[in-house]
């Protein structure tokens, strides 16, 4: 009984922690509405990629990346989720990782191709590979929503490793030195 | 051990494949005939893996490559049966149809999957 109550104090806290991010993001859903549920379920995912840890498994359905698991939460904490009331708060740094998802705008196509994308690419698929079985599963997506969605996608997925920043800092240092020296002599010159 | 228990394991140990296979076609009057085709039952299993969620027509036809035609009609074949219900929900400000399983549909598709796994293992 003790494991159980455990268990069901940290899935609450995870929801909490959901609807904090819900809230930072601007979203309050109606559970009873489909748009919503996609927009949340989109979200959820979209933000575990960034790295908070809900654990709660996606798997690829018709629907795109999947979670029943917190389909049963978001159906089963209605009146906390529509009122985005929580006792969670996020720290700066999650509310910094959060705000990246503003970019989606809370568009329902935008975060379905995202989100697609995103596992087709986890799944191993190359960026090339995974862009042609969103374009085949997805036919009805917008053009549009598909390549704002992929695009905001991308810098979740492919991170620089510290190496390639060094290297990319060493390639660059010569370019923004020259920058700046031009910008001194423009001064010198007016 | 009981005379009875004993004449259940010599009769199993006696037991043909025939007579195996036989029984479980049996068991397949138990079923509904009409959810027996490929169609149906991938409805079936993409709605029951979804629940309590709905799909759109559109992402049923994107996913098992079917006509509008052809997903159509199986989908109202399900509905009539009582296997699936259909509602409209408005996504990006287009009005879709949708389609979520029934408890029902659920009951005969968890019948159907255990019935084919037995029919596998004959």
């Amino acid at each position: 009984m003790k494991k159980e109550d455990e268990a069901k104090k940290t899935v609450n806290k995870k929801v909490e922690k959901i609807i904090a991010c819900f809230k930072a993001l601007g979203f309050k859903p109606r559970v009873g509405d489909f748009e919503s549920r996609l927009i949340a379920q989109k979200l959820v995912y979209l933000l575990e990629l960034t790295g908070f840890d809900f654990g709660f498994a996606f798997e690829l359905n018709a629907r795109g990346p999947y979670s029943h698991a917190f389909a049963v939460q978001f159906f089963g904490n209605r009146a906390g989720f529509e009122s985005l009331e929580t006792k969670e708060e996020l720290t700066v740094g999650e509310a910094k990782t959060v705000g990246a998802l503003k970019e989606f705008e809370l568009n329902p196509g935008r975060l379905e191709a995202a989100a697609a994308y995103a596992f087709f690419v986890k799944q191993g698929l190359s960026a090339a590979d995974a862009w042609r079985k969103l374009k085949a599963d997805k036919p009805f997506l917008r053009g549009s929503d598909v390549c704002l969605g992929v695009n905001s996608v991308k810098p979740l997925l492919f991170k620089p490793t510290e190496e390639d920043e060094k290297a990319m800092r060493k390639e660059f240092a010569p370019w923004e030195a020259a920058g700046i020296e031009s910008l001194r002599r423009w001064d010198d010159f007016k | 051990m009981s005379e009875l228990r004993q004449a259940t394991r010599q009769t199993q140990a006696t037991a043909t494949p025939a007579t195996d296979f036989l029984s479980v076609l049996d068991k397949a009057k138990e079923l509904n005939s009409k959810v027996f085709s490929l169609t149906r039952l991938e409805l079936l299993s993409q709605l029951a893996r979804i629940f309590p969620e709905s799909v759109t027509f559109r992402e049923l036809k994107a996913v098992l490559g079917l006509t509008d035609g052809a997903l159509y009609a199986n989908l109202k074949a399900l509905q009539e049966m009582g296997y699936a219900r259909s509602e409209t929900v408005s996504v990006s400000g287009k009005e879709l149809e949708a389609y979520r399983i029934t408890r029902e549909g659920l009951e005969e598709w968890a019948r159907v999957k255990d019935w084919l796994r037995e029919f596998a293992s004959v």
